[in-house]
């Protein structure tokens, strides 16, 4: 059989077949075709401003790694003017993100990009080491995913940035949409596919989010509150939202691109895996079902998911919209420090935050048996 | 362990609903009944409306002459209050038959035109006068070595004799799937002019013009509705020599087409008969994996609609009463009450497809977490249209009626008009003004939707189709990139310009998302050999309907940004507009510059990457960067555990 050509170029011998498009490719058109749609997906989205102070969240894996590639590539080549910075942070898991982080400043190396590293320990006092021996590996990924949030806002505050990007990619989007709907959760399936979210302007405007001096910090008591940095109006935004994952490692492995590929030791079998599951099947039955799904849901708004009323922790300033003033990452610390992990994680979160309220006052307002048997007599 | 009791009446539990909850055979089988119950009610107030003539100004029947009078002919009144149910002849249809039968009531056929006379004070009062029993049989769609080609409609008529027949005011109306192709005669048929291919196992993000034109259905060379049934559906259906693992992928076409057609034809079929009202069996757990199949081809924009537990499609309300109903308690209630009902057969055999493919999964995860159908299926109905204001409550879509009739609401037009007394008032007023309905025709929605731009339906399917689904792809996948100039110079579209009129459809910018992969993958398969096939009846006539009400809203949709031209005489198509690799570099630059106020074009502080930066500079810089990275160490065997699929041979 005569080698085939390119399906864009008509001239150079085909290397690949897409997993997007099922076009047959050469090299230099696959590189020039994946940079093209994430710079279109840039331009469409207006996603950034000349001069802008953009971070790029690097964890050291693979939609990372050549995120920080490709944005550097891009920001060269259409002359967006842009200040790249790469931002990670080190949940501290032995044996994970401390060889990752190695690649990551490997990286920041290569593509000459400054590099800015948080910990969880400088910001909460906690490690994910720490964490998991405390509860175990059920939910694990609830404080990780939290604190890693907060952990870049703070980052990028310091950095004094305007823009964080992240490596999330077409297939994560659509494994968001499909478990949004497989649990439910109709707030976030109308914006799980937006490409941008932005810090609503007015929030936080009392107090700085903190937290970014770690030698401010007690490692003991955090008090994020103590360090007052600015994150208004960082924008976040996911340049790859419709590449597709396995061209992502394509790209990686024919530019041949270092990063780190270990799964995550504390991942568990979540909910997310299901979801994930069913969508490569789907994609192995119809390899557009990836971006169908995207399609699907950017058109799903639903009824009675208006955005909640943000207002800022009472404790770190850092936003959120509970009611009872603290924000996730205060609520979960409290738990972790008052040995009360559940707190913030269980359904009923009345019954543990009672719970945590008895632990931390030391049992002052458990009832004496004398109390108990005048209440009793009431009735 | 004792026996688990009935959590209703404390009598022994033959049924495990949930795992913490058991009930006794009859409180099951009446917990079925009542979960249908309220949509059974919208069903007999959207038939009174319809004898009380509430309905004919969405019908297209002039003014509503027995609102102004007061009384309606014997006649039309004969032909009014008719119900549809949609009857496939399995559980869950079954089901619905024996529920529907119950609960609506219609009088024996003899007797409905005179039953609020005769029957005075024996029986309840009448409001749905008819249920027409609609089974559409798609035998010709299976190929007749296999045991699935029979006929089965006489099987399905004597499951309607059992339920009673036309004593019990069922009508049997059998149709044949190939009817699609009947009733071209007022827009002529539209014959697909050309599909272009792509190259064979491409996927279905490839793009392509989706062009039809239009024929006389006199000619005498015009296919027979059987034959051209058999060459859109074999359009699809797996090719001999194509590859084992692209058969999933067109099961699932066939599937979606299957599903699309079978759902006009009975909204169809319910508006000939004159039906208010189309009943479907469709369970929760049906509803949960189509919601998810739907959301996987890409047709979540029109799930709202699609999915809707109550809606009114144009002039039909369409109504599920059993979506609050799981699979298993349905099979439970079939077998209790002893219906008979026949064999499921499918269309697409053993094999998978993303159908079979959801349903295993979604299966799976019930049994593991219980709640997931009803979650999947509380989700859907949450869903709503992205335009606000193109679906829009029954009364409020009702303009020449409201405004006819200044002052007060619905409660107080309605007052006295239903003749069966205040109940039946209050049913009209609350189908008036609680239901939804999706309609698009001039005059209705759009009269009341101010500035809001209608959705208009796809041709296909004759669901909300949104703008430019096509442009979505290609705008994503950079796919026209040096290969548009292909595609407009193949001699396939120039073939459209020779036919009829001399005018083509540009169908692409008309079907939805789902409908356009749909053709896109057929000619994807078929190498592009997809010209000549003739498009069912409809899509002509949702075509014709398209372009006029686009005509008339020119101005409108032109403030509006929509309304992109759809109709071109042949030699018109921007063959000059592909895109090559540069010019989008170029392009995009200039792009990125003109964003930034106050700089050039040339960037300023980006000397060296000014508009002459070439291809052969970039490659430049892709070598010095490949050399910079070629030392480097690699876990290139994972790697290509991942994407070994997508690598060439040689690679």
């Amino acid at each position: 059989m005569p080698p085939r050509t390119c399906a864009h170029c008509n001239a150079a011998k085909a290397v690949l077949r897409r997993p997007k498009t099922g076009l047959l490719v050469c090299r230099s058109c696959f590189f020039l075709v994946f940079e093209t749609e994430v710079h279109e997906t840039i331009l469409a989205s207006n996603l950034f401003s000349r001069g802008d102070k953009v971070a790029i969240g690097a964890s050291g894996g693979k939609d990372s790694t050549v995120l920080a590639y490709v944005m550097k590539t891009l920001n060269e080549r259409y002359d967006y003017g842009l200040d790249l910075f790469l931002l990670s942070i080190d949940e501290g898991i032995t044996g994970y993100r401390d060889d990752s982080l190695e690649t990551v400043k490997q990286n920041s190396s290569e593509y000459n990009l400054p590099l800015k590293v948080l910990s969880y320990k400088d910001l909460y006092g906690w490690t994910m080491d720490d964490i998991v021996s405390t509860i175990g590996k059920k939910s694990n990924c609830t404080f990780c995913g939290v604190f890693r949030r907060q952990a870049l806002d703070r980052g990028a505050a310091q950095l004094g940035v305007d823009h964080i990007v992240t490596g999330h990619n077409a297939d994560d989007i659509a494994e968001t949409v499909l478990m949004n709907v497989l649990r439910g959760d109709i707030a976030r399936l109308s914006r799980c596919t937006e490409i941008v979210t932005q810090t609503p302007a007015g929030a936080g405007e009392s107090k700085g989010c903190g937290g970014g001096g770690g030698d401010q910090e007690d490692e003991d008591e955090v008090d994020p509150a103590s360090a007052a940095v600015d994150f208004l109006g960082i924008k976040r935004s996911k340049p790859f939202k419709y590449a597709y994952e396995k061209e992502i490692v394509l790209y990686a492995y024919f530019k041949s691109l270092t990063y780190f590929s270990t799964e995550c030791i504390y991942s568990p079998n979540a909910y997310r895996g299901y979801a994930r599951a069913y969508l490569k099947d789907l994609e192995a039955i119809r390899p557009s079902a990836i971006v169908d799904i995207i399609h699907s849901g950017e058109a799903l708004p639903a009824k009675g998911a208006t955005k909640q009323v943000q207002t800022t922790c009472s404790r770190c300033g850092y936003l959120t919209s509970s009611a009872d003033g603290l924000c996730k990452a205060c609520l979960l610390l409290d738990g972790l420090n008052k040995g009360v992990a559940g707190m913030g994680i269980n359904s009923k979160p009345s019954k543990t935050a009672k719970l945590a309220a008895t632990n931390g006052e030391e049992q002052k307002s458990r009832p004496s048996p004398q109390t108990l048997r005048a209440a009793a007599s009431a009735f | 362990m004792p026996p688990r009791k009935c959590y209703r009446c404390s009598s022994r539990a033959t049924l495990l609903l949930r795992k913490t909850l058991a009930s006794c055979s009859e409180c099951a089988c009446k917990a079925v009944e009542v979960r249908s119950k309220p949509l059974m009610e919208l069903a007999r107030g959207a038939a009174l409306l319809d004898r009380n003539g509430f309905l004919d100004e969405m019908r297209g029947r002039g003014s509503s002459s027995s609102e102004t009078t007061g009384e309606s002919s014997s006649q039309s009144q004969d032909s009014r209050g008719a119900v549809a149910l949609a009857f496939s002849g399995g559980p869950s249809s079954r089901a619905l038959l024996h529920i529907a039968r119950r609960l609506l009531n219609p009088p024996p056929a003899s007797s409905a035109s005179s039953s609020s006379e005769k029957d005075k004070g024996k029986r309840k009062p009448v409001d749905v006068t008819r249920i027409h029993v609609i089974y559409v049989d798609d035998s010709a769609l299976y190929p007749s070595d296999e045991g699935g080609a029979r006929d089965l409609t006489e099987d399905v008529r004597a499951i309607v004799e059992e339920e009673g027949g036309a004593a019990a005011g069922l009508d049997f109306v059998p149709i044949k799937f190939e009817d699609l192709f009947q009733g071209q005669e007022e827009g002529g048929q539209l014959v697909l002019a050309a599909g272009l291919g792509e190259e064979a196992g491409s996927t279905s993000t490839s793009t392509s013009r989706i062009r039809a034109t239009r024929s006389s259905s006199n000619d005498l060379s015009s296919p027979s509705p059987l034959t051209s049934l058999r060459r859109l559906f074999s359009t699809l259906s797996p090719h001999s020599t194509s590859p084992r693992s692209l058969q999933p992928a067109t099961r699932t076409r066939l599937e979606t087409l299957h599903h699309s057609l079978l759902q006009h034809l009975l909204r169809h079929t319910a508006a000939v008969l004159g039906c208010s009202t189309l009943l479907l069996g469709e369970s929760a757990t049906r509803s949960s994996i189509r919601l998810l199949s739907t959301l996987s081809t890409g047709g979540g924009h029109k799930w709202p609609v699609e999915g809707s537990e109550a809606i009114w499609v144009d002039e039909v309300l369409v109504l599920r009463p059993l979506r609050e109903t799981g699979g298993k308690e349905i099979a439970y209630y079939v077998r209790e009450r002893g219906l008979t009902c026949l064999e499921p057969r499918s269309l697409l055999g053993s094999g998978g497809s993303i159908g079979g493919l959801t349903r295993d999964f979604l299966l799976s995860l019930e049994a593991g977490v219980p709640s997931t159908v009803s979650t999947v299926g509380r989700t859907g109905g949450k869903l709503v249209l992205k335009e606000e204001g193109s679906v829009q409550s029954l009364g409020e879509t009702m303009i020449p009626y409201a405004s006819s009739q200044q002052g007060g609401g619905w409660d107080e037009r309605v007052a006295g008009r239903s003749g069966v007394g205040q109940k039946g008032d209050r049913l009209m007023a609350t189908v008036l003004t609680q239901t939804q309905r999706w309609t698009w025709r001039a005059g209705s929605a759009n009269a009341n939707a101010n500035s809001t731009r209608v959705v208009l339906p796809c041709p296909l399917c004759g669901l909300p189709a949104q703008q430019e689904a096509g442009r979505w792809r290609e705008k994503i996948t950079m796919r026209r990139m040096g290969t548009r100039g292909e595609e407009a110079g193949t001699g396939k579209a120039d073939t459209a310009s020779t036919d009829a009129r001399g005018e083509t459809v540009e169908l692409d910018e008309m079907l939805c998302y789902p409908c356009l992969s749909l053709f896109l993958d057929a000619a994807t398969a078929n190498k592009g050999d997809n010209a000549g096939l003739v498009l069912p009846g409809h899509v002509g006539r949702i075509v014709e309907e398209r372009l006029c009400y686009e005509r008339a809203e020119q101005p409108t949709m032109a403030t509006n940004g929509g309304g992109s031209k759809s109709v071109q005489t042949t030699g018109e198509d921007e063959v000059g507009d592909q895109l090559d690799l540069d010019a989008a570099a170029d392009g995009g630059r200039r792009q990125m510059a003109a964003a930034a106020p106050g700089v050039s074009a040339n960037g300023a502080g980006g000397g060296e990457h000014t508009e002459g930066h070439s291809q052969g500079a970039r490659d430049e810089e892709s070598v010095a960067i490949l050399r910079r990275h070629a030392t480097r160490r690699l876990d290139r065997s994972a790697m290509e555990g991942k994407i070994g699929g997508y690598l060439l041979e040689d690679e």
